[in-house]
């Protein structure tokens, strides 16, 4: 009986040692190349949990892809460092526009070479853009359809005609889709712009551009290799080799950092960042992004009558607590008005008092719901820049048995809810938002629209255009071709009160990005929602 | 059998009774001993609070008492353990009883089944089993008690084939009784002993399973407390560690006083053992 009570004492004691370091799961191969490696090379190492699925700027739409994209080739314009949407010349030096403000005319600097040695040209630009018009099934496509042709008058010029006037084609020309591959060497691998590209493959495990860095091996799931590109012909970056490491684990990072395995920990949020806060060397970094989660609530009465209706919707909005949400979401968080995000032209931001029970309640009465009823809150097992879903879906059923609603959260895996997204088939769920190019024009697809000229979440609210909001719909084509800053914002503003009348969507947060380095070793770690970390501009001590 | 448990010199099997009578008082008497309620108490401003004086085992993300959330936690994860293990018990006895009685083709059925099913990790196949059927608590029990049944299915049978030639069950064939009440009356009671102290053992595998699912997101819908459950929201959020020690030494003490009786009754039941 001895001998069985002390196994019980080891066995608790097994059991609480397990338990306080339960969670932080071992690190597999990483290499530990975070300080400089034997053969003399600066690498410096990013530990991240990315979502690549390609390293071909004509197919990338994931939002890290872009963070390779700009380490490996360049575009005409470029996004400005650490703002949100700001853009500035990189291959173009200048640009003019027509006065039917369709065509524009860029020049482009003779200076520029691509890592195989051959001189960037404006065919390269125009054999580049063919490519991915000429690929409909690329997801990057989506982001080219407005240009109807594209023409090299001479070696440095390039005229693009657009389908119709965009004021935020300068803005798109900074994204992946418009990155400048080497016409020749994609062509030797199977590159096409007529159609049947099939340098896919190649892309995928190494570059074919100008850009600062060469990538030199993709491993997926496991870490991309860059090297740098000795022939580029901007400012060359002092590091000699990145190492972008996979970790899924937000404790594998901490640990590595720490450890200085890595030099970057790029999938913290504030709650896991207080990990590292006071150790020497770490320096913690926030940056501006422009996700937003929010609430859908249908329009069709199909899915449920009851939560369709308009009433109960801006009801809902009534309800919520604001600043509870702000509270989870941490510092450098905020709440958008409705669907423009903070630092985008004319963005409003909702009162943070906005909470008022007895409107939302007399909505409900009108509504004839006063009695409240049950709703299922559909919620993806996801986070958004590390903030669990389910904590704000908790939240959301709190704040919204004050008005009787009473909510029942259904938690699915991430892929099974945006299957049901996108087929339309839930009445009432939580969802983030994360735009393709940094403008308000990306944010139109939250406006009302149905069917195939619908938009984006005009179909999956079930919101259609009707008589009373139609005005959202004459503002958006207003804001679309409008180049004049200033008038920008005051349409932007009309359209986010506007908005505010009536909307089948809930904004709860726009969110803040928290990285972590080692600052020991990097003097520097810039970042921008659209690469996130701007590659180039990294600097060592 | 009380008595035993009070007299006989068998401490774990006292620690055990001591642990699980504990949690069955809990579970029964959680609303009355709760300081707060354990999904409607959210308090924005009391968020990820330290073990102290108010909050005896912290707040979690949403400011809610993790103390009264262990405690409310019993309540379901007692309740699905002895649910499993009923169902399971239930399903194994009929199963394995008719396949040791009837023998021959529905014993080869009956056992290619169970064999196929313990087959495949017990985890990995309620993980499937739940999933498929949609994230739910009533959907985690049926899909544990559907890889549960063999073991117990596998015990009553070979109890059963080696008691139904023996002399007085002949003797009660020959008096006239029927095929249940050869069955129910003459054979099953005594593979009784053996199928207690296995349910016994099985309650903590259960609750293991139960909050392994949970764990997963495949038990409970939050924000219903569930020690699984409780132990994943933790994981994001890990220097603070009160969020997830707490219902996982819940869950291991629950889990460690079920074994401890599962083997005192063991010695109790079975002497050779002792």
């Amino acid at each position: 009986m001895k001998k069985k009570l002390s196994i019980f004492l080891v066995v608790l004691l097994i059991a609480v040692t397990l338990a306080g370091c339960g969670g932080s799961s071992g690190r597999d191969d990483a290499d530990k190349t975070a300080t400089d490696s034997a053969d003399g090379k600066k690498t410096v190492v990013i530990g991240a949990q990315t979502d690549l699925v390609t390293l071909d700027p004509g197919h990338m739409y994931e939002p890290y892809a872009n963070m390779f994209a700009y380490a490996a080739y360049d575009n005409l314009y470029t996004v400005k460092s650490e703002t949100l949407g700001e853009y500035e010349p990189s291959v173009a030096t200048g640009y003019t526009l027509d006065d039917s403000k369709t065509q524009y005319t860029f020049t482009l600097r003779d200076d520029v070479v691509f890592a195989s040695g051959n001189p960037l040209t404006s065919k390269d630009v125009v054999w580049s853009y063919n490519r991915v018009l000429n690929m409909p099934e690329s997801n990057a496509h989506v982001n080219m359809k407005n240009v109807k042709k594209v023409e090299a008058p001479d070696d440095y010029t390039v005229v693009i005609t657009l389908a119709e006037p965009e004021a935020s084609f300068l803005n798109k020309i900074t994204s992946n889709a418009y990155a400048i591959v080497d016409s020749e060497v994609v062509k030797e691998q199977g590159g096409s712009d007529t159609g049947g590209d099939t340098a896919k493959t190649y892309l995928d495990g190494t570059s074919a551009g100008s850009g600062p860095f060469i990538i030199k091996e993709w491993t997926p799931k496991e870490r991309v290799v860059m090297e740098r590109n000795p022939s580029y012909w901007g400012t060359p970056s002092e590091i000699d080799q990145i190492i972008v490491q996979e970790m899924t684990s937000v404790d594998s990072q901490i640990t590595a950092l720490k450890n200085g395995e890595i030099d970057i920990a790029l999938s913290l949020n504030q709650e896991t960042a207080k990990q590292l806060e006071g150790i020497e060397n770490v320096t913690i970094k926030q940056g501006e992004t422009a996700l937003m989660t929010f609430l859908v609530m249908s329009r069709d009465t199909a899915l449920s009558e009851k939560m369709a209706n308009p009433k109960v919707q801006e009801a809902v909005r009534y309800a919520l607590d604001y600043p509870a949400y702000l509270t989870m979401a941490g510092e450098g968080a905020s709440i958008p008005l409705n669907i423009v995000q903070n630092g985008f032209v004319g963005a409003l931001e909702r009162d943070e008092n906005f909470r008022d029970l007895d409107k939302a309640k007399a909505l409900m009465q009108e509504a004839g719901y006063e009695d409240g009823f049950n709703i299922i809150l559909t919620c993806a097992n996801n986070n958004s820049e590390g903030l669990e879903w389910t904590t704000i879906a908790q939240k959301v059923k709190e704040d919204l048995a004050e008005i009787d609603i009473d909510v029942s959260i259904e938690t699915l895996e991430a892929t099974l809810v945006y299957e049901k997204m996108r087929n339309a088939e839930m009445a009432f769920y939580l969802m983030f938002w994360s735009p393709d190019y940094y403008d308000i024009n990306n944010q139109f697809a939250f406006l009302p629209g149905l069917g195939e000229n619908g938009t984006i979440y005009g179909n999956r609210a079930h919101w259609d255009v009707t008589a009373d909001n139609q005005e959202l719909v004459d503002l958006g084509s207003k804001i679309y071709v409008e180049d004049d800053a200033n008038a920008r914002a005051a349409l932007s503003e009309d359209l986010q009160r506007a908005y505010e009348k009536d909307s089948p969507i809930a904004t709860l947060l726009q969110h803040t990005k928290t990285i972590a380095y080692n600052s020991e070793r990097l003097a520097n770690c810039p970042y921008n929602d659209l690469c996130k970390i701007e590659l180039h501009h990294l600097k060592l001590k | 059998m009380l008595q035993y448990i009070l007299h006989e010199k068998n401490t774990m099997l006292k620690i055990g009774f001591i642990i699980c009578l504990l949690w069955i008082l809990i579970a029964i008497f959680a609303s009355f001993i709760s300081p707060f309620d354990p999904v409607k108490d959210q308090n924005m401003a009391m968020r990820f609070q330290p073990p102290g004086k108010d909050h005896f085992f912290g707040t979690d993300s949403l400011g809610r008492d993790v103390f009264s959330r262990v405690l409310y936690g019993s309540r379901l994860s007692l309740a699905a353990g002895m649910v499993t293990v009923i169902i399971s018990l239930f399903v194994g006895i009929i199963i394995g009883g008719t396949a040791g009685y009837v023998g021959g083709w529905a014993d080869e059925i009956l056992m290619r089944l169970s064999e196929m099913i313990q087959s495949f990790p017990p985890l990995i196949l309620a993980m499937v089993i739940a999933a498929a059927l949609g994230p739910n608590i009533y959907n985690s029990v049926l899909a544990m008690s559907m890889i549960w049944w063999p073991n117990y299915a596998r015990l009553t049978r070979s109890v059963v084939i080696s008691i139904k030639e023996s002399d007085y069950v002949t003797a009660a064939r020959l008096m006239g009784a029927g095929h249940l009440r050869i069955l129910f009356a003459e054979i099953l009671p005594n593979c009784f002993g053996s199928l207690i102290v296995m349910a016994t053992l099985d309650l903590g595998n259960a609750i293991l399973v139960f909050s392994g699912l949970s764990f997963l997101g495949l038990g409970v819908q939050p924000p219903v407390a569930e020690w699984g459950a409780m132990v994943s929201d933790g994981v994001t959020t890990f220097n603070y560690w009160w969020i997830s020690t707490f219902p996982g030494l819940a869950i291991f003490s629950v889990a460690i006083g079920a074994n401890f009786i599962g083997d005192g009754l063991r010695d109790y039941l079975d002497p050779q053992y002792r």
